[in-house]
């Protein structure tokens, strides 16, 4: 009787249980048959905005595209392209900048976006203490109701850059409430946000622009593992994933990688170690890699291929510059296929450098000096896989590279006198400033030119570059400066690749075509074109 | 003796005043000493931000100052009832504690409950079935459970349940997409149950194995062998006899389960991406935002406090014996 009974419980649990996770499955996936009917996404990409959706007191990247309009933005091939100006001029003297803006454009409250607003907004986020920095601005003044005049300190051609992460916020109705109810004048009206989960948004019939494909966006905010796992079981339809996962196969789902700037490479300190101190008191310089044909036999050695297929299964490119894809590349500067992966001639190039195996340990010397130092990196995808093939292929050239993780703030202390993995690509001009500006190193940003590089000719080159009246005149400096930073020159770095920015989207779906990606990523870019394919 | 008790919660009131200002002051020289600098973490790995901007945002949230001015500022606000901003959120420290310790208030009361109640079930059930085969599986389940990480029962949970039975949502408070207004409470309780079911497993086998001892010795005094040879059945031995000695242990355990209740929730939350207080612990640490991480400080610090004073007060009220000296 009592097994009778147990049988009983255990086929009537049994059936309970595939009943519901029969449901639970199909449940899944007709949702997602229903939002694709309906012109309905739900998206888990970027970072919450923890501050809130106000413009004025934090950039919150990509996502600011949603709901807002910036003056400017990068074209898919890193040009600029109007948003809500229609056009800007530069005063003789570099210092003004006059911006026109459209005058049809309507904030999602029905008023419409005048030249105010965007000084408004501009002055507010100046006088915020966030980290939007617009230190160069002098002032801002609305001249009429479409023309706005920014006066420089002084003269500064990446400005413009400045112009495009802003998003507009009205004048009228921009108060303590604000950031969590944003009025923009975007692609999408903003409709709610669960705090710490999701934020809902829907089409804003009243956009000037192209008018978005899809209806509903709903964007969550999850770890990458758990959005892999919503993608697959058809609770979410777009999630960014790493390369590691894109490996899995997964039903009525695929990988989408769309190319990026984002780099990956290894700064080396640049001068010797002479007790020379940085501005906050740490040491500056390593005796092993301020030697230049140490520098250029591991950017000879390293197989950038190996790279890009073995550690970004394949989701990326081979990068020997740090700056392809970008507009102001110096074609010249790039390595050949021929020039790097070839263990042979990296090691000549250290025996003509004067290094040698005397003692036989497998470590190259110098006037008694042992070719060792350290690589530092910090956590995050592909780092420490990209940091070890570096490491390996040093070792075979003779070359002992000790690999330490560390976080930033443990960084800061060594980081001018040992090696560090960096990951840059802003998809900014101006950043080559922040890498190789002799005026930066040691200076307060500890990680700018944290390799301590300092040749005169790149100096002058970057002042000419940022002296410039914008950025089309500014780009031949920033080309001419490559002759000497690039790893034919001085090589302070040893760029390894960039890494494809991989999503996994459901059948059907499409991105359009995504900008390049930046560091950081700027996929709501484009988040107009998205679509169902329907 | 309500005299005695006026003096008993004086002093309870005076050890907590104390305490909260000794774990302040530790909590501030702990995160001068951490290497952290909350502009650079404020920032981020940004290159965008220059020098003079990053002057700028320490000035604005006076970082610039030294750590003892610092100090004395933020606790001069505080007994004032400034609780001060929060970097991060860029909103007041307590609508930001306000707001995140709601939701984990709701996960920790499911937890509390049901890990005491199914704990001291179990711990009773196998008590009184001592050396049984009911015994042995209970503590079993018990010595497993005590031994596995919350965060990993969460992930499995979420593996089981969520992905593969496909009972419950894998993660968030709410459903995704669904507007305010439309989301019922039904959906809120389906998205609770899998990190309240998690939280309360780390309770449930403690609660349960010091019951089962606590009952096991009881079963072997001469009051229980009386009543048995009185021929009670087993089901009012319990009820008459078990329960009432052994619910004094298991409520001070339940009570003192509060500060565990709280580090659990920090795995649970950040496993299940619900958003609570935990996750906000985690952020306001590694990102050098000192007022909230000061505020959440002390809002666990009475949290776990009041939880001990209501074990204490609870003992005295349940066994009279106690009350008749009230030493602290």
């Amino acid at each position: 009787m009592k097994k009778r009974k147990i049988t009983a419980f255990l086929l009537i649990f049994a059936l309970a249980v595939s009943c519901f996770a029969g449901c639970g499955k199909a449940s899944g996936e007709t949702a997602r048959e229903e939002r694709k009917a309906k012109d309905e996404l739900i998206v888990a990409i970027g970072e919450e905005p923890e501050t809130g959706f106000d413009s004025t007191t934090g950039s919150h990247g990509s996502i600011t595209k949603v709901f807002f309009s910036t003056l400017f933005q990068r074209d898919k091939e890193l040009g600029w392209i109007n948003d809500l100006a229609e056009g800007y001029q530069v005063s003789p003297d570099k210092l003004t900048w006059t911006v026109t803006i459209r005058g049809d454009a309507l904030f999602t409250d029905g008023t419409p976006v005048k030249a105010e607003d965007v000084a408004y907004t501009y002055q507010t986020a100046k006088d915020s203490g966030s980290d939007i920095d617009l230190t160069m601005i002098d002032s801002i003044k609305a001249v009429n109701d479409t023309t706005v005049e920014f006066k420089l300190t002084r003269p500064y051609s990446p400005f413009i850059e400045r112009l495009a992460y802003l998003g507009i916020v009205p004048k009228h109705a921009h108060d303590d409430t604000f950031k969590d109810h944003p009025i923009g004048s975007g692609p999408y009206k903003f409709v709610q946000w669960d705090k710490g989960q999701q934020v809902i948004a829907v089409a804003n019939d009243d956009y000037y622009g192209t008018k978005p494909n899809i209806k509903k966006l709903t964007m969550v905010f999850l770890d990458t593992d758990t959005a892999f796992e919503a993608v697959k079981d058809g609770t979410i339809d777009v999630a960014q994933i790493n390369g590691s996962l894109a490996g899995q196969a997964v039903k009525g789902a695929k990988v989408a990688d769309i190319p990026s700037i984002e780099c990956y490479g290894v700064c080396f300190p640049m001068i010797a170690n002479e007790g020379k101190l940085a501005q906050d008191g740490t040491v500056m310089g390593n005796n092993v890699t301020s030697d230049l044909s140490i520098r250029k036999a591991l950017n000879t050695a390293v197989d950038r291929e190996k790279i890009v297929s073995g550690v970004l299964n394949g989701y990326g490119s081979v990068s020997t510059t740090g700056l392809e894809k970008m507009p102001w590349l110096n074609p010249d500067a790039v390595l050949d296929p021929a020039e790097y992966g070839n263990v042979e001639a990296a090691k000549q190039i250290l025996a003509e450098g004067g290094w040698s195996d005397t003692d036989k340990d497998g470590i190259v010397e110098k006037n008694g000096q042992k070719a060792e130092f350290k690589l530092l990196y910090t956590e995050g995808v592909y780092r420490q896989e990209m940091a070890l093939e570096f490491i390996k292929v040093a070792s075979e050239i003779g070359i002992k590279v000790q690999l330490e993780k560390r976080t930033w703030d443990t960084i800061l202390p060594d980081i001018h006198k040992e090696a560090v993995f960096y990951g840059f690509g802003s998809g900014d001009p101006s950043e080559l400033f922040n890498l190789y500006y002799g005026g930066c190193a040691g200076g307060p940003v500890a990680w700018d030119n944290s390799g301590v590089y300092n040749n005169p000719a790149v100096n002058a080159c970057i002042d000419k570059a940022l002296n410039a009246t914008d950025e089309a005149e500014a780009i031949p400096y920033w080309k001419e400066l490559q002759k000497y930073t690039s790893a034919k020159g001085d090589a302070p770095y040893c760029w390894l690749a960039n890494a494809n920015h991989v999503y996994l989207i459901a059948d059907g779906f499409s991105f359009g075509e995504p900008v390049v990606q930046p560091h950081g990523g700027r996929i709501f870019d484009n988040v107009t074109e998205w679509s169902w394919g329907n | 003796m309500k005299r005695i008790t006026g003096t008993f919660l004086a002093k309870k009131f005076i050890k907590l005043v104390t305490l909260l200002i000794a774990v302040c002051v530790i909590t501030f020289v702990l995160m001068e000493l951490s290497p952290i600098d909350p502009v650079t973490a404020y920032v981020g790995a940004s290159t965008k931000v220059g020098a003079e901007q990053r002057a700028l945002i320490a000035e604005h949230w006076g970082l610039n100052q030294p750590p003892m001015e610092r100090f004395v500022r933020w606790f001069t606000s505080i007994i004032r009832g400034d609780w001060g901003m929060s970097m991060i959120y860029r909103r007041p420290v307590l609508e930001v504690i306000g707001q995140k310790f709601l939701s984990s208030l709701a996960l920790m009361s499911i937890a509390w409950i049901l890990s005491g109640l199914i704990g001291f079930i179990l711990g009773i059930l196998a008590g009184i079935k001592e050396g049984k085969l009911a015994d042995r599986l209970i503590c079993a389940y018990c010595h497993i459970l005590i031994s596995t990480p919350t965060f990993w029962i969460g992930m499995l949970f979420i593996l089981i349940f969520a992905d593969t039975l496909g009972w419950f949502p894998v993660a968030m408070s709410v459903p995704i997409g669904v507007l305010a207004e439309d989301v019922s409470l039904l959906d809120k309780i389906s998205h609770i149950i899998l990190p309240a079911l998690t939280l309360s497993v780390l309770g449930t086998a403690n609660i349960c194995l010091h019951t089962r001892e606590k009952v096991s010795d009881i079963m072997k005094t001469d009051f229980i062998l009386f009543a048995k040879a009185r021929g009670e059945s087993s089901g009012r031995i319990v009820r008459n006899h078990v329960i009432k000695n052994v619910s004094l242990p298991a409520i001070t355990l339940q009570f003192l389960s509060f500060s565990e209740l709280f580090g659990g929730t920090v795995f649970v939350e950040q496993v299940f991406s619900y958003p609570g207080l935990g996750r906000a612990v985690v952020e306001s640490g590694l990102r050098g935002d000192l007022p909230l991480l000061m505020g959440i400080v002390i809002i666990s610090l009475i949290f776990v406090y009041a939880g001990n004073l209501i074990a204490d007060v609870l003992y005295r009220v349940i066994d009279p014996r106690i009350g008749e000296d009230w030493n602290i």
